[in-house]
């Protein structure tokens, strides 16, 4: 008796590897047109894409799609009566498929909308359900990438699950670049490997982040999505900056501007105007004193166009940026002639080509407006002409010329607010 | 007679007019060497004492400079084409706002301060001037020039 159990075990066990190892046969029947007309030949373009791809996997086999006219023609069905899951089993069973794909157009040429499901024959079950979004140039491919992923998961074999949460909620969810739903988003099925999973939502900053997903495995993501309230603003600022030290003429001296800009997205375009006057000594070579110390006062002017960056334009207490500048700035150059202010002699005047660069953040929000801190240098091409004096026994005062490559190194900051 | 007495009038009336004229000329006083400037007055004493005049408040470095050519001032008020032969400056010995009690000879860019220069009588051309502490020009005397 024993042996005879046995003989049996095994013959069972011989009866049912067949079974086990049979692949899922799929067919992919045409699509239902919601669309436009100019997008009617989807409905049947689409699904010769699909089963070709759908081909392509080992673990499955395709129905010939010439086959599946006769078999809609016998059971006198319009397309649109298959998508009910009552006609699918019999449809399967005649296509003599485990799997059907079903599915619809809709749209336009500028934006098609295709929404395919696998249902299976013998359940009437959905297996999987794929909605793409995409232009005429890129709905193959969108639908090809859709039907490996339901090839895989048709197949049932290395199959791991994916959930996503999204603070706030009603987030869209992409995986591959394929829109799955909004959140949340619970046990969404994946096939094993690397995938991509970006969550978004208007207003807010995107979640992007690659991953690995293994068999069986239940992968979860729970973004919380910061808000980015300053996308395509326009901004008005008032800020002061103060030159660095480059020589100990120009210590700490304030600039003065104002600014005005727009935010496009993480780029900003701004335009600058400022204006700085500061006291100052040079030390000339004098037979009286042998250094005798005078004072100037120079006055500044400067248009600076600016286009910044934002990598990270969330709106939280500290939002970076970096940029360059282009410009132009002019100089004049003037000295005391006695200890009364107003008594100066402008004795030159030059206009020069400015560059620069910064680096900055906007800190601390409150409603509209921001405080921002900035770190900027410049550098002018052409040399700054600096008349200097000699005194010596001939009378008045002789001129000199010197010539240096101006840097200036400022730190500063100010208020802005956006509209 | 009456043509001698005719005469004899005309030349006192002649005269008392060139009397009466002389004694209103107004001298006529050389204006500074250096333009847009005070003027001040210097006078030579002895070989090294020269005493100055006039001297605004506000000059506060003094030079005297002598050459042996004619002094030549540019639009800028600078001395050109001078040919030093000897002077003194505030901040060698000998000299303050009255005057000079030094005289020094002239070496490279400045003074010696060695106290080894005569002013002569003639024959020289020399002038005073003032710089307040911005080295802007503010007084000056006239060249002075006395002919061999």
């Amino acid at each position: 008796m024993p042996q005879r159990r046995l003989i049996l075990f095994v013959l069972m066990l011989c009866l049912s590897a067949p079974a086990m190892a049979a692949k899922k046969s799929v067919a992919v029947l045409n699509f239902t047109n919601y669309g436009s007309k100019d997008i009617k030949f989807l409905s049947s373009a689409i699904p010769e894409s699909v089963s070709t791809t759908l081909s392509e996997n080992e673990d499955i086999s395709v129905v010939e799609r010439r086959n599946l006219g006769r078999v809609i023609n016998e059971l006198a069905l319009e397309q649109t009566g298959l998508v009910d899951t009552r006609n699918v089993s019999r449809a399967g069973r005649l296509a003599k498929a485990d799997v059907l794909i079903l599915g619809s157009v809709s749209g336009d040429r500028n934006n098609v909308i295709l929404t395919m499901k696998a249902v299976d024959v013998a359940t009437g079950t959905v297996l999987d359900g794929k909605t793409v979004k995409a232009s005429m140039a890129d709905i193959f491919d969108k639908s090809s990438q859709a039907a490996r992923t339901m090839a895989a998961l048709i197949s049932g074999k290395s199959i791991g699950r994916l959930s996503v949460s999204s603070t706030p909620s009603r987030a869209e969810v992409y995986i591959d670049g394929m829109s799955i739903g909004q959140t949340p988003i619970v046990e969404y099925k994946l096939t094993q490997g690397k995938h991509r999973v970006k969550v978004v939502r208007d207003g807010y900053i995107d979640f992007e982040e690659s991953f690995t997903i293994d068999a069986d495995e239940h992968m979860k993501f729970s973004p919380i999505l910061g808000e980015s309230k300053f996308q395509n603003r326009t901004e008005a600022a008032f800020g002061v900056s103060f030159l660095q030290p480059i020589s100990d003429k120009f210590n700490g001296v304030p600039h003065y501007y104002i600014l005005v800009g727009h935010t496009f997205e993480r780029l900003i375009v701004s335009g600058e105007l400022g204006f700085s006057q500061f006291d100052h000594s040079q030390t000339h070579f004098s037979v009286f004193n042998p250094e005798l110390t005078l004072d100037r006062w120079y006055n500044t002017f400067w248009f600076h166009g600016h286009l910044s960056y934002m990598p990270f334009p969330n709106w939280t207490k500290f939002t970076p940026y970096f940029g360059v500048m282009v410009g132009m700035i002019n100089l004049n150059d003037y000295k005391y002639n006695t200890n009364v202010k107003n008594d100066k002699q402008k004795v030159d005047d030059q206009t020069m080509f400015s560059f620069g660069g910064k680096v900055g953040a906007n800190i601390l929000p409150f409603g509209n407006i921001a405080l921002f801190v900035e770190a900027r240098y410049y550098f002018q091409p052409n040399k700054l002409e600096r008349i200097e004096y000699e005194s010596d026994l001939f009378g008045a005062l002789s001129e000199t010329q010197t010539k240096l490559y101006l840097h200036i190194f400022t730190i500063g900051g100010g208020v802005k607010y956006f509209f | 007679m009456k043509i001698s007495k005719f005469i004899k009038i005309i030349t006192v009336f002649a005269g008392l007019l060139y009397f009466l004229s002389c004694g209103n000329v107004v001298e006529e006083t050389a204006s500074p060497l250096f333009s847009d400037v005070e003027p001040i007055t210097a006078n030579r004493v002895t070989a090294k004492q020269v005493n100055f005049s006039n001297v605004p408040s506000n000059a506060k470095y003094l030079v005297i400079l002598v050459s042996s050519t004619d002094f030549d001032v540019d639009e800028d008020n600078r001395l050109v084409n001078a040919t030093v032969l000897g002077g003194n400056r505030t901040g060698l010995d000998g000299i303050d706002r009255n005057g000079t009690s030094e005289m020094h000879t002239y070496s490279g860019d400045d003074f010696t301060n060695n106290n080894a220069y005569d002013l002569p009588l003639n024959g020289v051309y020399w002038v005073v001037w003032g710089l307040d502490k911005y080295m802007n020009l503010v007084c000056s005397t006239p060249q002075y020039y006395t002919a061999p």
